[in-house]
């Protein structure tokens, strides 16, 4: 679908200009020396914080800005409740609560030895070949498997959990048909997962969340599907495109490359570097009530664009800030969101990107992108590879 | 403060607490430690009500701090730091990205 083309990104900027999907990277850096808060008369009306400070200052903001709706659409949609990351206080407390006990480090560590056997297979399909796309053989399969296996889930699904994501996240910013029919499927066949379990409980995410209570109450059904549909598309798309933008980076710069395959105690520090420079997830914010932040202001029933990727790069913050430094001592990167809502599966995604590599280049400690093929993104929300092809 | 549970067998993730539960995360110390060095007179604290739970304390430095049941961070013990971890304390404070942790010298 062609868009009009934008006339100034500090007035008229557009996340789905072929140039933002693109590289993004530069127009921020623009937009921080010469106007920090962009605005966009798009979508009906949208402010982009570009400074660290300023996305902090709106994440920490649960008065002014709602999380009710976390993404910019062409058209607003019914609300479509995804608790805790559409609630806010005081209902968001508990209803993340109910999920914290099943992300720690700790319970994410049992689940290591599975995505290590995951990664080992995925790679001994094409090890012997002369390259791969890593974004769609690799990248995309790892955090599908891992997260259907904690819901309690076939491991084989992920074509259809993609197209959802690819509905809800992609096509349903443009074409309210393709939200509505992800949603509408999406619930339907969480709908059978509960039933299942409600007959017979297992020791799954789903049967825990079919089982669970609030004060006593049980979750309503919309709260129960709606989380359910965020731990799969908030599970799958981020980390999948996190673990993508750690290989595009490896495929075109040898030294660190090389480096993390002879020093793989690295790769811990390399993974909170890459998941600065390349943070993935951009969220979203509906202002409530008018405010005024850094002398712009804010008005009620506009959006806010809360570009956690663009706070991590902001040089105030990260001395060398354009720079992927993957021995950095000091990251105090966003990547995972500030505030309360942080991102509840961050112990699982750092997992999960550090086995990836970690695997990785035990067995392919050499691969560069392939010159004759293209890479694309993705586009809006999730930044990420979807096409990958090295050669090794 | 809501309270949440579920009905359902123990799920999967239903880890026991290694280190701590809740608030109270103790550790029987002396004022000198086998393997832990003397106690300088650095201590950290983590302010509970700015820690969301990204826990990149307790992986940078898990001798002075521990998660809870929710993956939230407290320090251990008092907070006293030993001489060997002092660079581990700042290191902790430095990438914490709510600013969650002070460290104080006494």
């Amino acid at each position: 679908m062609s868009r009009p083309p934008v006339s100034s990104w500090s007035s008229d900027f557009d996340h789905l200009d072929p140039q933002w999907i693109e590289n993004p990277y530069p127009i921020w850096e623009t937009l921080r020396a010469q106007c920090p808060i962009a605005h966009t008369e798009r979508y009906r009306g949208v402010y982009f914080p570009s400074t660290y400070e300023d996305v902090r200052a709106v994440a920490y903001d649960t008065e002014h800005f709602s999380s009710r709706r976390i993404i910019v659409r062409e058209t607003p949609p019914p609300r479509i409740p995804a608790p805790p990351i559409t609630s806010d206080p005081p209902e968001h407390r508990p209803a993340k609560n109910l999920l914290l006990p099943a992300f720690t480090p700790d319970a994410i560590k049992r689940h290591e030895p599975h995505a290590r056997a995951i990664c080992r297979r995925l790679i001994e399909r094409f090890a012997d070949q002369a390259g791969c796309d890593v974004a769609v053989d690799y990248a995309q399969e790892i955090p599908a498997r891992i997260i259907a296996h904690m819901l309690g889930l076939p491991d084989d699904e992920g074509d259809r959990f993609r197209l959802w994501i690819h509905e809800i996240l992609e096509l349903g910013i443009t074409e309210p048909a393709a939200l509505m029919r992800a949603i509408g499927a999406s619930s339907k066949y969480f709908q059978a997962e509960v039933e299942k379990r409600r007959a017979q409980p297992t020791d799954d995410l789903i049967s825990y969340l079919a089982h669970a209570t609030i004060d006593g109450a049980p979750l309503s059904e919309d709260h129960l599907l709606g989380s359910l549909r965020l731990i799969l598309i908030a599970g799958i798309d981020t980390t999948w495109s996190a673990i993508g933008a750690c290989f595009w980076h490896l495929a075109r710069h040898a030294e660190d490359r090389r480096r993390l395959a002879a020093d793989p105690a690295l790769i811990p520090t390399a993974v909170e570097e890459f998941l600065r420079a390349f943070a993935p997830v951009t969220m979203a914010r509906e202002v409530i009530k008018e405010t005024t932040i850094n002398g712009c202001p804010f008005k009620p029933g506009q959006m806010v664009l809360l570009s956690f990727p663009a706070a991590n790069r902001d040089p105030a913050v990260f001395p060398d800030a354009e720079r992927v430094v993957i021995d950095r001592k000091e990251n105090r990167h966003a990547a995972f969101g500030l505030g309360i809502h942080r991102c509840i599966g961050s112990n699982l995604a750092r997992m999960e990107i550090t086995v990836a590599l970690q695997e990785w280049l035990a067995r392919i400690p050499e691969f560069r992108l392939d010159p004759c093929a293209t890479v694309t993104w993705s586009e809006g929300t999730v930044r990420g590879p979807r096409r990958l092809p090295v050669l090794f | 403060m809501s309270s949440v549970r579920s009905r359902s067998p123990a799920p999967f993730f239903d880890v026991p607490p290694r280190r701590c539960a809740g608030r109270s995360i103790r550790r029987k110390r002396r004022a000198e430690e086998p393997g832990r060095g003397a106690l300088s007179s650095v201590k950290v604290k983590v302010d509970r009500d700015r820690c969301q739970g990204h826990a990149r304390c307790a992986a940078l430095a898990p001798e002075l701090f521990a998660l809870d049941t929710l993956g939230n961070a407290q320090e251990i013990g008092d907070g006293a730091v030993p001489d060997a971890l002092i660079e581990k304390a700042y290191l902790a404070k430095a990438n914490c990205p709510e600013l969650a942790i002070e460290v104080t010298e006494t």
